[in-house]
């Protein structure tokens, strides 16, 4: 007897499908809508859809639909880490009209690619089988190839594509060897089964299974940037178009490490020598990242350093593995992903014509104008958050993760990223200094600019990120609660 | 025993190599040869080879073969479904509708951004 999918089937995927219909419906509007008219069209219908997209995951939060013989789920946590890919979107989109009508890259189809990125993300998280997390990763990862190359006429962001399709393809060639071996020792590519397979038999009896899931940490590796597999991360991400770049630190992160968890830490046994692997490449990943942040010329280049090593403090919360870790982890990863998104997108306004993105270009950017003032002020309140400031989301995120750590008994684990913390400090307050403290370099770009009705778009959508980010670094229980719960329902 | 069971490959192996070398071998000390510039040419179809190998195609082949890729690939669906017609029944109908419009509507994507214009 054959089983088929049936509407039910449906009913977890409700706001992928939102999505994709919103997303084919903006390219759609793009051949009907000529080049002026229709030109906020586009942007405005993608984030109505994400909206209501986000209404439609409220919605499933709790319900815990299955679909499609048990690969699909709508539980809480895939639910939380999809709205926060949603927000990161939301974001993204208000900044992205600005530079991409300042470049000279307005493609309808920019939006489409993130809406589709978005949607890829979505799958990954909530699915649990390995084949249908792999289709995901790949939605995602080639809609972020061409959105990468977006700006045609730069060789920089030509060469970031091209470098990033080529390592992409091959850790995805690394994850799908992975998949093929644990198929190969387990007889299935669904999750529940692989951990049961694992639980029973042990990891490292079969060597085909440690050398699997090896892969598979090499393939999500690359994915969240992690060290030994971080070499594309400064390239692309100073190369590609900066809203680009802030979307895929945020979201493309956040996904990545959603599905970490949901391949590791939810009940593969964690044998001793993993757990070294692990703490390692931990501390390779915090120390690497600063420390190479600390040389950076180019703030662009310094975030992507910073965004390593702040993948480094999540993988601290991925050695403790505990509850309290994982529920760390969500935060963090909504926390970078308001502060990622805010500070590059604060890169991604132009000041008089000019885009901004060395330390050079910000000295004394807080005195030029009533525009760069607020934005002054929005890079500092960023730039606190990333280090961890007391009253950002940046805080209380770290400070989950390394009580967590603390908890769990990783002491030296918790010092070593304490101490990279301080590191930290030294390149996150130069930015703030060289905005406050000093005089313009040059004194031609003077004058006052009528700011455009696109740019007052994407510094009404930093200001919100500014507020989020303050909010949850004051108020941050609710949301602690909100993950704390989603962590009960993957199980363990 | 399980050395026992693979022992005929091992034999299949050994035989493929053997008669391999020894063909090989042999055309290659036994045949006549004749040298010279067109023999040593690559053959390629019949044709004399011009340029080299490094050229740059046209975007527009890969347009065509990307749409042709998508159309003949998606157009696959439909077999299975013809097959097990009655079983899908209405829900299966409806399905295959709704999979149709889409590549209608990607097939006026691809016209109106103009991928089937050659020149």
């Amino acid at each position: 007897m054959i089983t088929f999918a049936t509407v039910s089937d449906l009913m977890p995927i409700i706001p992928e499908l939102i999505l994709t219909f919103v997303a084919i419906l903006v390219l759609i509007v793009d051949l009907v809508g000529t080049q002026t008219k229709y030109r906020i069209t586009a942007a405005v219908l993608s984030i109505f859809g994400l909206c209501i997209a986000i209404v439609a995951e409220i919605q499933l939060f709790g319900e815990n639909y299955t679909g499609f013989f048990n690969t699909v789920v709508a539980d809480e946590y895939s639910i939380l880490f999809e709205i926060i890919y949603m927000i990161t979107g939301i974001i993204t989109i208000m900044i992205s009209w600005h530079y991409i009508a300042e470049n000279k890259m307005n493609f309808r189809e920019y939006y489409a690619l993130i809406l589709f990125a978005i949607i890829g993300m979505m799958f990954m998280t909530s699915s649990t089988d390995l084949l249908l997390i792999f289709i995901g990763l790949e939605i995602m990862s080639i809609s972020s190839y061409i959105l990468v190359g977006m700006m045609r006429q730069s060789v920089k962001s030509n060469e970031a594509a091209l470098k990033y399709l080529m390592l992409g393809a091959f850790s995805t060639g690394f994850l799908l060897y992975g998949i093929s071996l644990l198929y190969g020792a387990t007889a299935s590519t669904k999750l529940p089964e692989i951990v049961s397979h694992l639980q029973e038999h042990g990891v490292f009896n079969n060597p085909l299974t440690g050398f699997g899931l090896a892969l598979l940490v090499i393939g999500v590796g690359f994915k969240v940037a992690i060290v030994p597999f971080h070499m594309w991360t400064p390239d692309v991400y100073s190369g590609a178009p900066t809203p680009v770049t802030a979307f895929m630190s945020a979201a493309a992160k956040a996904a990545g490490f959603a599905m970490l968890i949901r391949i590791f830490l939810t009940g593969i046994p964690y044998a001793e020598r993993w757990d070294n692997l692990m703490w390692l490449i931990t501390v390779l990943t915090m120390t690497v990242g600063n420390v190479m942040a600390l040389k950076q010329i180019s703030i662009k280049r310094m975030l992507a350093y910073s965004s390593i090593a702040h993948a480094g403090y999540v993988m601290v919360a991925v050695v403790a593995g505990s509850e309290a870790a994982i529920s760390g982890i969500i935060f963090y990863s909504l926390a970078y992903a308001l502060m990622g998104v805010g500070a590059f997108g604060v890169l991604s306004i132009q000041s008089k014509g000019r885009t901004l993105e060395t330390y050079d270009d910000f000295t004394g950017y807080a005195s030029q104008g009533p525009k760069e003032q607020v934005m002054a002020f929005l890079m500092s309140i960023f730039m606190l958050s990333l280090l961890g400031l007391p009253l950002t989301a940046g805080f209380v995120g770290k400070f989950q993760i390394f009580y967590a750590a603390l908890d769990a008994g990783w002491v030296w684990l918790t010092v070593i990223a304490a101490m990279n913390s301080v590191i930290s400090l030294f390149y996150y307050l130069r930015v703030i200094v060289c905005m406050y403290m000093k005089d313009p370099l040059d004194s031609a770009v003077d004058g006052n600019e009528q700011p455009t009705f696109s740019s007052v778009f994407a510094i009404s959508g930093l200001l919100g990120t500014a507020i989020a980010v303050l909010y949850l670094g004051v108020f941050p229980n609710r949301f602690v609660e909100l993950a704390q719960l989603s962590v009960k329902t993957i199980s363990f | 025993m399980l050395a026992t069971e693979y022992f005929p490959i091992l034999i299949l192996i050994v035989l493929g190599l053997v008669f391999a070398t020894v063909f090989t071998l042999a055309g290659i000390l036994l045949g006549p040869k004749s040298r010279g510039k067109d023999k040593e040419m690559p053959f390629e179809s019949g044709f004399a080879s011009k340029g080299l190998v490094g050229q740059r195609y046209d975007v527009k082949f890969y347009m065509t073969a990307l749409i042709f890729l998508i159309f003949d690939v998606e157009i696959v669906f439909l077999y299975p479904w013809a097959v097990k017609f009655r079983e899908l029944g209405w829900f299966g109908f409806i399905e295959v509708c709704f999979f149709i419009l889409l590549l209608l509507v990607s097939l006026t994507y691809v016209w109106k951004k103009g991928a089937l214009e050659w020149e």
